[in-house]
């Protein structure tokens, strides 16, 4: 405890940099996963390679690629950059099953329902299809999200600060506290921001409240 | 008015789902398409407002072929009414009602209160207007389902097994409140059903099909009852009455169903 | 891209290849070690998660668990036994069966407790004890689920042992660390490549016995079936 007391400042500014990491590729996963997500659930063709693209995409550890990217993509090898490309190709290959999946979801009753009442396409897209499948998308980019804070901790291995800096330099310098420190900083962002993202989904889908199930 | 020019639909398998149809339903008046499961009912009433494009012929409204007009549009001036309501989950009540008139761009005040009215005007409280579809039973869906499809004011409604997956009890209530409305304003429905005492009780005339679409008898319940055209039409007819060879009786102003031993059944309208 | 061209020279040398060192040995003892740890990490999981399948009880420690493990940073973990266990094989070890454990339960908890009730309820019928139930019924009928868990824990494992060479002189992370010390570009992307390949691989294996074991279960599930 005295160890966070003395070193707070650090602590909030690895915080910070963290945050700044760990925001755009979640963003980046659910916008760009969507219009993928919507083809691979109307196209079964399609589908089945994204599928397995992405889960491939997925099983590629975490170290080598933030290795692989500043060489193939010319970044420098210690740039945010790194980080975040890293971490959105990841969010991406875990968020485009979750969106097949919430727009497969949607019961095609509903739809022909909503068609037969005259929406549009478009109508039908933004008025139901994307909140039918709103529930499953946010379960997907929760997933997403905390393990997007948990991995952004690698970046400190190839010198990107983070509050993974407090688990490598704790490590270094042998200090349990530090470490601890780290750990628990981390899983209570991871902690936060999934609340956020559920908080959110409330307030946008007031309709999946436990209470208003009959 | 309704014209159905011989039309047929046969889907790219090979399947004739309807064959050389053709019908003319009246202005203001309640036609009951009526037939077992594949008969091709369905298929039909979804013709009406291009859910279902017909491999040949045409379908007409009010003289004018329907395959010129917009298909959204034409949609949004139908009322349509499905078996489990097909309400939107995630919209509450009253906006389930008002989408219509919203879809139109028509959002104000006006039309959230006339959607109140409506939900009045099928028997429900207004107070239940900003649950969710959810929270109700079955019997209140359908009937949030029936104030949707009026919400537009359209002069046709189709109605397709609105009140299949209801309870006997709640559905002859909903007949009976459907019967009322039509009283009172006088639409063109087009209702589907598999169910031949529903259809006789609601429809001025009935269309009794036989698979692919294929007219086995049509006329008014009186006529329907009194004369099968054969024994594919009183099977049918019989088979839902409890196998009772029944006929009908025209005592006065009134018509009484009465089965082989002389005992009363029922009144037609 | 010149850099894959590096990389793939780096990976042409056999002098690479060889030895005690070399990225043969490399191998072997990241899949060892992989191997290790999933083993390990089923010993303790599998029995709890049939368990908690079986009887139905504990089913929210499951999802609790696999939810705090995705916000465990794996690096936290490896440093963390890396200052208490030193900096031999047992941090890395320890850390990875701690990661191993949820997917590998969760696989055993969802495959046993999705076996449709009826056929528990004939085989319990026609006499069989608890014990045979849960050997010759439940255990065969989730084997595909199961190994679909094995799937994922070796996957992450696979992964993670990358990172346990920051903490133990162990695997294909080896390379990494090293390059990054000593700016060998060619290095790094030549062993990124080959943790990729193998991940890959690993993947592609398991998917196939998992396909063929779900053929197993529906086949044997298929006859049964009708006859209740």
């Amino acid at each position: 405890m005295t160890w966070v007391l003395n070193n707070l400042d650090q602590i909030r500014t690895l915080l910070a940099a963290h945050l700044l990491l760990c925001l755009p590729p979640i963003v980046v996963s659910l916008l760009a996963a969507l219009p993928i997500g919507v083809l691979t659930a109307r196209r079964p063709g399609i589908g089945r390679f994204v599928r397995t693209a992405s889960s491939t995409l997925y099983a590629v550890p975490a170290l080598p690629l933030l290795i692989a990217i500043p060489l193939l993509f010319g970044f420098p090898l210690r740039s945010t950059a790194t980080v975040i490309t890293a971490l959105s190709i990841y969010g991406v290959a875990l968020m485009v099953g979750s969106t097949a999946d919430a727009f497969s979801s949607v019961d095609p009753m509903i739809r022909q329902a909503a068609v037969a009442v005259g929406y549009s396409r478009t109508a039908l897209f933004w008025a139901v299809d994307l909140p039918l499948a709103g529930p499953v998308l946010l379960a997907g980019l929760r997933v997403v999200a905390v393990s997007t804070v948990s991995l952004v901790t690698i970046g400190a291995l190839i010198g990107v600060s983070g509050l993974g800096t407090l688990l490598t330099d704790g490590f270094q310098r042998g200090i349990l506290a530090e470490v601890l420190t780290g750990i628990a900083a981390t899983v209570v962002v991871a902690v936060v921001i999934d609340g956020l993202l559920l908080a959110i989904g409330r307030l946008l889908m007031p309709w999946t409240l436990k209470d208003v199930a009959r | 008015m309704i014209e159905f020019e011989s039309v047929s639909k046969i889907y790219p398998s090979g399947a004739i789902a309807v064959e050389e149809f053709s019908l003319l339903i009246p202005s203001h008046s309640v036609c009951t398409l009526v037939g077992s499961s594949g008969c091709g009912k369905t298929t039909l009433l979804r013709m009406v407002n291009r859910m279902v494009t017909p491999s040949s012929g045409r379908v007409l409204i009010d003289s004018e072929d329907i395959a010129a007009a917009d298909a959204v549009e034409l949609r949004r001036s139908i009322g349509y009414v499905l078996q489990s309501g097909g309400l939107l989950p995630h919209r509450t009540i009253l906006d389930n009602v008002i989408t219509v008139p919203v879809l139109k761009g028509r959002k104000g005040s006006a039309t959230r209160a006339h959607g109140l009215e409506l939900l009045e005007l099928v028997g429900l409280d207004p107070a239940i207007a900003t649950r969710y579809p959810a929270q109700l039973s079955g019997g209140q869906q359908q009937r949030v389902g029936v104030a949707r499809a009026l919400a537009a004011d359209p002069n046709i409604l189709l109605m397709d097994e609105p009140f299949g997956a209801v309870d006997p009890i709640i559905r002859r209530e909903l007949q009976t409140e459907l019967t009322r409305l039509q009283t009172e304003l006088g639409k063109t429905i087009v209702f589907v059903t598999h169910d031949i005492d529903e259809a006789f009780r609601l429809g001025d005339q009935v269309v009794v099909l036989r698979s692919g679409g294929h007219i086995a008898q049509q006329g008014t319940p009186e006529e329907i009852t009194s004369a099968p055209a054969d024994s594919f039409v009183s099977d049918f007819v019989g088979a839902d009455l409890g196998g009772r060879r029944l006929h009908a009786i025209t005592e006065s102003d009134r018509t009484v169903i009465v089965d082989a031993d002389g005992k009363p059944l029922g009144v037609l309208r | 891209m010149k850099i894959l061209g590096q990389a793939l020279q780096w990976l042409s040398d056999p002098q690479v290849w060889g030895g005690v060192e070399g990225l043969w040995a490399r191998i072997g003892e990241h899949l060892g070690v992989s191997a290790l740890t999933v083993l390990l990490a089923a010993v303790i999981a599998w029995p709890l998660g049939v368990w908690i399948g079986h009887t139905g009880r504990g089913a929210g420690i499951v999802g609790a668990l696999t939810g705090a493990a995705r916000a465990l940073p794996t690096l936290g973990l490896l440093t963390l036994f890396g200052l208490l266990l030193g900096i031999g094989l047992g941090a890395p070890v320890v850390a990875l069966v701690i990661l191993a454990i949820p997917s590998l339960l969760a696989g055993a908890h969802a495959g046993v407790s999705a076996v449709d009730r009826t056929v528990i309820d004939a085989a319990r019928s026609i006499g069989m004890s608890t014990h045979q139930l849960v050997w010759e019924v439940e255990i065969p009928l989730a084997a595909p689920v199961i190994v679909g868990g094995v799937r994922t824990a070796m996957l992450q494992v696979i992964s993670t042992t990358t990172l346990a060479a920051y903490t133990a002189d162990v695997g294909l992370g080896r390379y990494l660390f090293s390059g990054l010390k000593t700016k060998n570009y060619a290095m790094m992307m030549g062993a990124s490549l080959v943790v990729v390949v193998l991940t890959i691989l690993a993947d592609l294996g398991f998917s196939v016995v998992q396909r063929w074991l779900t053929r197993r279960t529906h086949q044997l599930s298929r006859c049964p079936a009708g006859e209740y």
